[in-house]
């Protein structure tokens, strides 16, 4: 009975991996038609969306002249994305910026992000196991124990993975939107009612803290944080 | 009538005074003059200048208009000059207004001889007001510096003949107490040169008939043109402390120095052209070594390649390895440059290319040349690199798509045909499973010292039981066996003594994994040591009793 559910359950999967990939082929080809609506449509039927998914996605919205979904999409392909294919994702959102007028600062700690964004967090994890029993074993059994430079350098070692584990999950957890329509107005509250803060470009993108209905609350680039309403953003 | 006659003559002469005055006055008042000096740098009159070293021409205007006209000086143009500015004086007699001026001008000479400089002409209110000439006799010899003069500045170079583009190591000294500051030199005035390399100040103490310190800068220049060239000279200037303000009370108010500037010589140095040559050379002086080196033979399309170029010599690298010959199908951009010190007086260059394949197949750099000038054996030479053979094979169909494109800058990226289009998600522990395998050590810690100290303890317990049952053994006590032996079983039920009775002392036994035959031994045993313990019998068989009982301490403290 358990190897039928499983059977079930695998060519469900399957199926709808096939049919996935079916609608990115088809959606490539109009894409290639120049049939720009179509191949955004048919790509954003994908779910969930891989590395190339959005990217195409993004390009789709670029040759439609939707400059801010075109940005949002590429920076959900750079979240998915390895380091290798990064050039041409990055390449992109770069014309896209120099078309809307929108300079996103990279400071180091996005570089560091983007690196650390690429490790896998279950390997990350069993690094840290094996790093912390090693050391322990060291510690109590091994003679080496006694060389205090060398529990220094797993002590600073172990510390360092788990700053890396911290970062990961943080990334893992970080949801990012791009500003697509203008006037928009980062306001104390979410309603209308309260004070506007600042009015966000178009194309800015910024990061979602919590989201309510109608409402989400952001923080840019700058460091303010407000509420905004939610149709502004993809 | 003589004494009225020297009356009248007293006051004939005092009205022709009086008279001569106000002519002279008067004419004084609307008189032009103009005279040429030449000084040297301290303002002191001289007759006599150095090559190189310069020294300052003054015009002297006395009743000139107060306006900007400039003086014209003949021969002037003919030397390196510059104008320092005027200065004027105005006074005002009997309402007329009279302005003096006087124009600065440093002048230099590079050339030893005997010049005329001058009349000097200044047009003002329509007339022309012009100046003595005067003579100067420009000496090939540097001045001789005072033996006891506090600072000394020389200047000197390494070769005074040298080839167009050869080094030069000019050299700039100055000598000064130990304890003189601030010790500054002027930039030298290098035109005709290309300057590479400033070094210095460096200092040290020198210790002759007194203690001082010298400073020296250290400048390596490449002639720009034939001819002689002279270097003029640089002035020095350095706080130099004063005697009489040497005291302690001075110091503590920093008054104790005074401000000395001195010149250096003027140098020449004769550059002589290189011979005829057909082609475009790349140095000229002592180059040892010419190398090149890549990081990886084989690459994708597309790919880079790092291809080091060294050359190591003493002639002006900055102008070295600039280009590289290739073969069609590779391009190459120039990348990092590097130097460092070479052997002997030698300097060596690293200059990186990036060299990137367009196409796949077997691309040969062919050899690289570097021709130079020798100037030990005044000849030209050619230094060689090796051949270097690439293979360059296809690249990825990911990348080969892409990079053209990502190449140019304002163009979109192309489609992603054959990428991920299905995310996969992120597989991870659950946060309290890892933390229970962070923590999981500890745990098994705790128990391990639990068990050790478990250990411990049983371990002490039969510690005890062996000591008295030796005890009993020396005293010849067999009734002590017993209770000794019911104290074990006891402990290993985790029960009080007197709750254990004889079925108990069978069946923990019985279930400790004993055989039947030990079992019986066993029972046979406890028979024994009862019947010894409450019925007093002592037999010649106690010596082997003791020796059971040992047997059976040893053989529960390993089963039970």
């Amino acid at each position: 009975m358990n190897y039928v559910i499983i059977v079930l359950l695998s060519g469900l999967v399957t199926s709808g991996l096939l049919a996935d990939q079916e609608t990115f082929l088809k959606a490539n080809a109009y894409y290639k038609e120049g049939l720009f609506e179509q191949a955004r449509d048919a790509y954003q039927s994908i779910a969930p969306k891989g590395v190339a998914a959005w990217y195409n996605l993004g390009n789709s919205y670029y040759q439609m002249s939707q400059y801010p979904q075109a940005l949002a999409a590429w920076y959900q392909a750079l979240t998915h994305a390895k380091l290798n294919d990064s050039a041409r994702i990055e390449h992109n959102i770069a014309i896209a910026q120099n078309k809307l007028a929108v300079e996103e600062k990279v400071g180091s700690i996005d570089t560091v992000k983007r690196y650390v964004s690429t490790v896998s967090f279950l390997g990350l994890q069993l690094l840290v196991i094996a790093l912390w029993y090693i050391t322990l074993f060291l510690l109590v059994y091994s003679k080496y124990c006694r060389r205090w430079w060398l529990l220094t350098i797993l002590g600073f070692l172990n510390c360092f993975l788990f700053f890396i584990l911290l970062l990961r999950y943080q990334i893992m957890h970080e949801r990012y939107a791009v500003i697509v329509q203008p006037n928009a107005l980062l306001r104390v509250g979410p309603d209308t009612t309260f004070h506007p803060l600042q009015q966000i470009p178009v194309g800015k993108r910024i990061a979602i803290k919590e989201q309510q209905i109608a409402w989400v609350k952001v923080s840019t680039a700058d460091g303010s944080q407000g509420w905004i309403e939610n149709t502004m953003l993809m | 009538m003589h004494m009225d006659n020297q009356v009248a003559m007293k006051k004939i002469i005092g009205k022709f005074f009086v008279v001569v005055l106000f002519l002279s006055v008067t004419v004084g008042l609307y008189a032009q003059y103009a005279q040429l000096t030449v000084t040297n740098l301290d303002g002191n009159p001289c007759k006599q200048v150095y090559v190189g070293i310069p020294f300052v021409v003054s015009l002297y205007v006395e009743g000139g208009a107060n306006d900007d006209k400039q003086p014209e000086i003949l021969g002037l143009q003919r030397f390196n000059w510059q104008f320092e500015g005027t200065s004027s004086t105005i006074s005002t007699v009997r309402g007329f207004m009279k302005v003096d001026r006087t124009y600065r001008y440093r002048v230099r000479i590079d050339k030893a001889g005997d010049y005329i400089l001058g009349p000097a002409h200044l047009k003002t209110q329509g007339d022309t007001i012009e100046s003595n000439v005067v003579k100067i006799h420009v000496s090939a010899e540097p001045p001789q510096q005072a033996p006891d003069a506090l600072v000394t500045c020389s200047m000197s170079v390494d070769k005074q003949q040298v080839y167009k583009g050869e080094r030069i190591q000019l050299a700039v000294r100055i000598l000064c107490p130990a304890d003189a500051a601030q010790v500054e030199i002027s930039r030298p005035e290098l035109p005709d040169f290309l300057v590479d390399n400033i070094e210095g100040p460096i200092s040290n103490l020198q210790h002759d008939d007194e203690t001082k310190r010298y400073y020296a800068w250290k400048f390596t220049l490449y002639a720009k043109r034939e001819g002689a060239l002279i270097v003029p000279a640089v002035s020095a200037v350095a706080q130099v402390p004063l005697a009489q303000h040497n005291d302690l009370f001075s110091r503590f108010f920093g008054a104790a120095y005074e401000k000395k500037i001195v010149y250096s010589n003027a140098v020449e140095v004769d550059v002589i052209p290189l011979p005829a040559y057909n082609s475009a050379i790349d140095g000229v002086g002592q180059f040892a070594k010419f190398l090149a080196s890549v990081n990886k033979y084989t690459l994708h399309v597309g790919d880079a390649v790092s291809l080091q170029m060294q050359v190591e010599g003493d002639g002006n690298l900055n102008e070295a390895l600039k280009t590289i010959q290739l073969p069609s199908g590779l391009r190459s951009y120039m990348s990092e440059q590097s130097y460092k010190p070479g052997r002997e007086d030698m300097r060596i260059k690293t200059q990186e290319f990036i060299i990137q394949p367009l196409e796949p197949g077997q691309f040969t750099l062919p050899e690289q040349k570097f021709t130079y000038f020798d100037t030990k054996k005044h000849r030209y030479k050619t230094l060689r690199t090796k051949p270097i053979v690439l293979d360059v094979i296809p690249a990825p169909l990911q990348q080969s798509s892409v990079l053209p494109v990502l190449l140019d800058k304002n163009r979109l990226g192309p489609l992603w045909e054959n990428g991920q289009w299905y995310a996969t998600p992120q597989s991870c522990l659950p946060w309290p499973l890892f933390v229970l395998f962070l923590l999981a050590p500890f745990g098994f810690f705790a128990l391990r010292r639990a068990y050790l100290r478990y250990q411990g303890s049983r371990r002490k317990r039969y510690a005890l039981m062996r000591s008295k049952l030796a005890q009993a053994q020396r005293d010849h006590d067999v009734a002590q066996l017993y209770p000794l032996f019911l104290m074990v079983i006891a402990q290993s039920m985790g029960k009080q003594e007197t709750e254990i009775t004889i079925q108990d002392m069978l069946c923990t036994v019985q279930e400790a994994g004993f055989t039947q035959d030990e079992l019986k031994a066993w029972q046979l045993f406890v028979a024994e040591i009862m019947q010894a313990a409450f019925g007093g019998k002592i037999t010649e068989t106690n010596d082997q009793l003791f020796q059971d009982a040992d047997y059976w301490l040893q053989e529960f403290e390993k089963k039970l």
